[in-house]
């Protein structure tokens, strides 16, 4: 038996459309500490981690560790059915093979009742181990959006370099060359308007930018965003879902191969 | 026993050919894999309004075992009726009426998804379950081992590619008409090296990394295979002298067809092509080709239909060799036997012991020592030169090349100017769609160098059992693709692991042995570069 009543239910749609574009079958699990997924993109390059922890829903009842199987356009599809006030609850009972998304509006005044078929997905559970990171970077999310887009248009790729002097990202297309430098700012009227850098190492890297953008879709999940850098390591793109928990994207950098560029023999 | 019942890969020219040759076969085939879009609907359904009967003169296994692994054709005329009549209605409802006939008996054979609607047709010449029945058998017993995966998820892979089935293929299907094949100004066949170039840069540009392989010297006891091979051949020419006489033009293509052999200066052609492009080749010694027998060889995972070309809907089928030994429950020793058991190309099988039966005995006696010691020799004979000792080590213990020097697996940029002098000044290619092909080559190396995220995390287990328990399959698609034709298939296998060195045998990839005739016509249409010669259907 599972219950799960989330006040906010925009916060729902709005983590729906935040990884959608990326995944298109992922499998929700459930257990007594919260609501988690985890997915990878088809091409095994980027992966999206959510967790929504048990606190930050009113009621939530999991009464053993399920997994239920979505196709997230058909997750979303119910969720559009939702308004933007309404109070969203999850419902499952055990041995069922669909899920119940029930919307209340908050005057109590209607009351809507989805039913959704799951499905059977093979996902592999990737491990992913706590790291010391080189470089994090915190910004504001609409700023870090703002640039995926803007360089998007330029070049397919952003090398995003951090130095004691900010942090650096770059871009080269067939029409020219993009540079954008965002330096530490902590004296701003609101917190999350300011761009931190804690730097233990100078770190570059290069990102495939049709991933970077899709990440950004999570904007309006939080006003701020994290972005963890180590060589060697892939990046973190977290948005924090306010008092609940995260969503966090990692993504494979590019590598440089070292080949030797000469005319092959005939 | 009719023709038919020889084991597939013994004739030389893949039945798929014929599918090919015949019209009928070819819409029929069609109809059931791609009815939504099939561009032939019309003149499948022309066709079809004729008499069921008309359907079954022909010799319908052919367009329909791809899809059933069970084959049609050794089945008695009336059973042979129900399968095709329940398949269709299974497949195409809307097609039933103009058959005429309403199914009469449950579905002798339906591959789902899952496997578990499988109705093993229970008097099948044994003997014919070879490596397709090892799939079937696979599908069957050991579900999970079989993964559907996009095309586009096997980028930055490096895949090892069979060179001379591939060549092969190109010889048979690439810009051929009756007896006619893509020729340059001095009339040298060049069908190969068009298959060859647009093939690669497919696998490029979907940033996967070919290797290909080329027959070295064939074990000892493939060469059996071979001269059955080489006699069939013999005899195909024969007939297509007959039919050149006869002037029947089905039986000219059919023929000619099986005719085709990979000579040494197609492989040098192909070589020199492929040096060109910037992609390595590898000559290996004991190449694991033909399809399912790559498992059995020890690669850790095979892939089928990695080729199935523009249609792209079709996902690529990943086997794994760890998932099919835990599913049956057999160690890598006794898998080998079964595979030994149900046929493979290094020596005959036993009458009368097929997929499942090999697997049973298997499980009952564990090797085929003990299995010969109780088997009932009266049932079953057992050949007299029967080297399974022999084959047994070959699987265990390949040739392998072990010097390093030998494997310098690199990708490199395009030669361009040397692709151009090689293929417009030599073998008259349009020079605009060279050029254009070697932009896609460059564009392509950039994609390559995309990570994946396996290099840095390992898969873990999950904790949380799935809501809905079932031992089935994920069934991600509309049940409209349960049945899963085989007509367009390519068959490949890779390592996931980045080391080559010293294992290279055993990733070889097969491009698709048997069905994948059709492919080239894909290949056609979707990606000529100009040859001005090509029929595009």
């Amino acid at each position: 038996m599972l219950e799960l009543r989330l006040v906010q239910g925009s916060l729902l749609k709005k983590v729906l459309e935040a990884i959608k574009e990326l995944v298109n079958d992922a499998n929700f699990d459930c257990s007594a500490t919260g609501f988690s997924l985890q997915a990878m993109d088809s091409s095994h390059v980027a992966l999206v981690a959510l967790l929504l922890r048990s606190e930050g829903f009113e009621h939530y009842r999991c009464d053993r560790n399920i997994s239920m199987g979505m196709n997230l356009n058909n997750v979303s599809k119910m969720l559009k059915c939702a308004g933007n006030d309404d109070i969203i609850t999850l419902k499952a009972d055990d041995g069922s093979d669909t899920v119940t998304f029930m919307f209340e509006s908050p005057t109590q005044d209607k009351i809507a009742d989805f039913e959704m078929k799951l499905m059977d997905i093979d996902s592999e559970h990737l491990g992913i181990p706590e790291a010391e990171y080189h470089a994090i970077v915190r910004m504001p999310s609409a700023e870090f959006a703002r640039i995926c887009k803007d360089l998007a248009s330029i070049g397919d790729t952003v090398v995003i370099s951090v130095t004691k002097e900010g942090v650096k990202f770059s871009t080269r297309g067939d029409i020219g060359t993009a540079n954008i430098v965002l330096r530490q700012n902590t004296t701003v009227d609101k917190p999350e308007e300011a761009t931190i850098i804690e730097m233990h190492e100078p770190v570059s890297l290069t990102f495939a930018l049709r991933y970077m953008n899709s990440f950004t879709r999570a904007t309006p999940l939080s006003n701020t965003v994290t972005i963890s850098l180590s060589s060697e390591l892939p990046v973190v793109v977290e948005y924090k879902i306010a008092e609940m928990g995260y969503i966090r994207f990692y993504l494979a950098p590019k590598i440089e191969e070292d080949e030797d560029e000469t005319k092959p023999q005939v | 026993m009719p023709r038919a019942c020889v084991p597939q890969r013994l004739v030389p020219a893949r039945p798929s050919c014929l599918a090919l040759a015949c019209p009928l076969h070819y819409t029929l085939a069609h109809s059931l894999r791609l009815m939504p879009t099939c561009p032939l609907h019309s003149c499948c359904c022309k066709i079809l309004r004729a008499p069921p009967t008309h359907a079954l003169a022909h010799d319908a296994s052919y367009c329909l075992r791809p899809c059933h692994s069970v084959r049609f054709a050794a089945m008695p005329q009336p059973t042979r009726q129900t399968c095709l009549v329940s398949m269709l209605a299974t497949s195409t409802p809307m097609l039933l009426p103009r058959l005429g006939t309403r199914p009469q008996a449950k579905p002798l054979a339906l591959m789902t998804h899952g496997g578990d609607t499988y109705h093993h047709q229970p008097k099948l010449p044994h003997h014919e379950v070879d490596n397709e029945g090892l799939t079937k058998l696979l599908a069957d017993n050991a579900p999970k081992s079989m993964k559907e995966q996009k095309f586009e998820s096997y980028f930055g892979r490096k895949i090892a590619i069979d060179a001379s089935m591939s060549i092969y293929q190109f010889l048979i299907v690439v810009g051929r008409t009756g007896t006619e094949m893509l020729t340059n100004e001095a009339g040298e066949v060049t069908s190969h090296l068009q298959g060859m170039f647009t093939r690669t840069i497919r696998l490029l540009e979907a940033g996967m990394k070919p290797i290909y392989v080329f027959d070295g010297q064939p074990p000892d006891l493939k060469k059996q295979e071979l001269a059955k091979r080489y006699s069939k051949r013999a005899d195909a020419t024969d007939d297509l002298a007959e039919a050149v006489e006869a002037g029947n033009k089905e039986d000219i293509e059919k023929f000619s067809k099986r005719t085709v052999k990979v000579t040494k200066q197609h492989n040098d052609d192909c070589k020199r092509l492929l040096k060109l492009m910037g992609v390595p080749v590898v000559e290996v010694y004991a190449v694991a080709s033909e399809d399912m027998d790559s498992l059995t060889f020890g690669a850790p995972r095979f892939l089928r239909h990695l080729m199935d070309p523009s249609s792209r809907k079709i996902p690529v089928m990943e086997f794994e060799v760890a998932k099919i030994l835990e599913e049956l429950n057999l160690t890598m020793d006794q898998f080998i036997d079964l595979c030994i058991l149900s046929g493979c190309d290094y020596c005959d099988s036993i009458r009368g012991i097929g997929g499942q039966t090999a697997l049973k005995l298997i499980r009952q006696h564990g090797s085929i020592e003990t299995i010969l010691e109780n088997i009932n020799r009266e049932r079953y004979q057992i050949p007299e030169d029967w080297p399974y000792q022999e084959a047994r080590r070959l699987f265990k213990e390949p040739e392998v090349v072990t010097d390093e020097e030998q494997l310098q697996i690199k990708w490199s940029a395009p030669d361009e100017e040397g692709l151009i002098n090689f293929l417009v000044s030599e073998n008259g290619f349009n020079s605009d769609r060279v050029t254009k092909a070697i932009e896609k080559i460059k564009a392509a190396k950039n994609k390559s160098s995309q990570g994946r995220l396996e290099s840095f995390f390992k898969p873990v287990a999950n904790t949380s059992a799935p809501i809905k328990r079932k031992g089935s399959k994920c069934v991600l698609q509309s049940p409209k693709q349960e049945i899963k034709p085989r007509i367009f298939s390519l068959q490949a296998c890779y390592s996931s692991g980045p080391k080559l060195n010293g294992g290279l045998c055993l990733l070889t990839l097969d491009l698709g042995s048997k069905h994948s005739s059709l492919l080239g016509r894909v290949l056609l249409e979707e990606q000529c570069i100009g040859c001005g010669l090509c029929m595009v259907l």
